[in-house]
């Protein structure tokens, strides 16, 4: 394998991670802020015991 | 029945027993290519050189590559998941969307601890989907631009890059354009008839019949329940996979070192 074969198949890996990372533009984080605002705001008197929030989402991966 | 191989004596195959250089591609061999913290990731780099390096004609079918893709789809979604949910304040609400978000980070951190990088399932997509379905300003449906921003062109795309690399040779069972090396017809009952057997998935036991049906001599996978298939399978033929699940293969199947 010559070394520009080796560069093609390394430069097609860092392609594919590129697409992996994915791409969250600002106005989908302004949506999902003013979102949980808005709810924070609803539920300002009634606040949930801690606990409810830290459990890791259960997966079978 | 099938030799299981390790990945490094493909070269050993094709000097002793002047086996042609075909080899169809599994989908779990082509995912841990393209995942570089996959445990398997660079056994299968250094194949797939050696595979470019001596001009083997490479296979793949409609089953795999959409394997790869819908893969490459939950990959994505998770990282982009994991980046929203690391540009949102640490907010006490019981909100689903911010205890999801706050428990996704948590739990990606925790299987990135333990070098098992967590690539979130379908139905765990699912709920995000549901929660992030809402319209905000001008954005009619939040989960439908995330999908727009992070899949839109990009899924084909990754696997339009590897088999560009790799010059994949697509195998079709249209009868119109029915592919040369498919040499028995591919039967309906007898994949059926595979996953009964084994409890492999349907999936799975498509590519097996598959590999079954064609003049191919190899088979590169990274998949134990697709090496247990063939290696009931009574074609001759030779399976390789990396040295990790090769072990696993001897101890279960009671094969001497």
């Amino acid at each position: 394998m010559t070394s520009k074969e080796r560069n093609e198949l390394h430069n097609i890996l860092q392609k594919i991670k590129e697409i992996q990372k994915g791409n969250i533009k600002q106005d989908i984080i302004d949506a999902v802020i003013d979102k949980i605002n808005e709810k924070v705001d609803d539920k300002k008197i009634a606040a949930p015991p801690s606990s409810d929030i830290d459990q890791p989402i259960q997966t079978s991966i | 029945m099938a030799t299981i191989l390790p990945y490094n004596e493909i070269l050993k195959n094709i000097n002793i027993r002047n086996t042609p250089k075909k080899a169809l591609i599994d989908t779990c061999a082509l995912v841990s290519f393209s995942i570089d913290v996959h445990e398997f990731h660079d056994e299968t780099f250094d194949l797939f050189e050696t595979l470019i390096k001596h001009k083997f004609n490479i296979y793949t079918n409609v089953t795999i590559r959409s394997e790869f893709i819908d893969y490459q789809r939950r990959v994505i979604i998770t990282e982009a998941l994991t980046s929203l949910s690391q540009q949102i304040p640490g907010v006490l609400t019981y909100y689903e969307l911010a205890k999801r978000l706050k428990s996704h980070r948590a739990y990606v951190q925790k299987r990135a601890d333990e070098e098992n990088p967590l690539v979130l399932n379908d139905a765990e997509i699912k709920q995000f989907k549901k929660i992030l379905s809402f319209k905000h300003k001008t954005i009619q449906d939040v989960w439908l631009k995330f999908c727009e921003d992070n899949l839109v062109n990009n899924l084909q795309r990754t696997f339009d890059l590897i088999s560009k690399t790799l010059k994949f040779n697509y195998l079709s069972l249209r009868k119109e354009n029915l592919s040369p090396e498919v040499i028995r017809n591919v039967d309906w009952n007898k994949m059926c008839n595979i996953s009964e057997r084994t409890g492999m998935s349907v999936n799975g036991s498509m590519i097996c019949h598959m590999f079954e049906c064609i003049d191919v001599p190899f088979l590169i996978t990274a998949d134990f329940d697709l090496i247990y298939a063939t290696a009931l399978s009574k074609e001759p033929k030779l399976v390789l996979c990396p040295e990790k699940i090769f072990n696993e293969y001897k101890k279960i199947f009671e094969i001497p070192s």
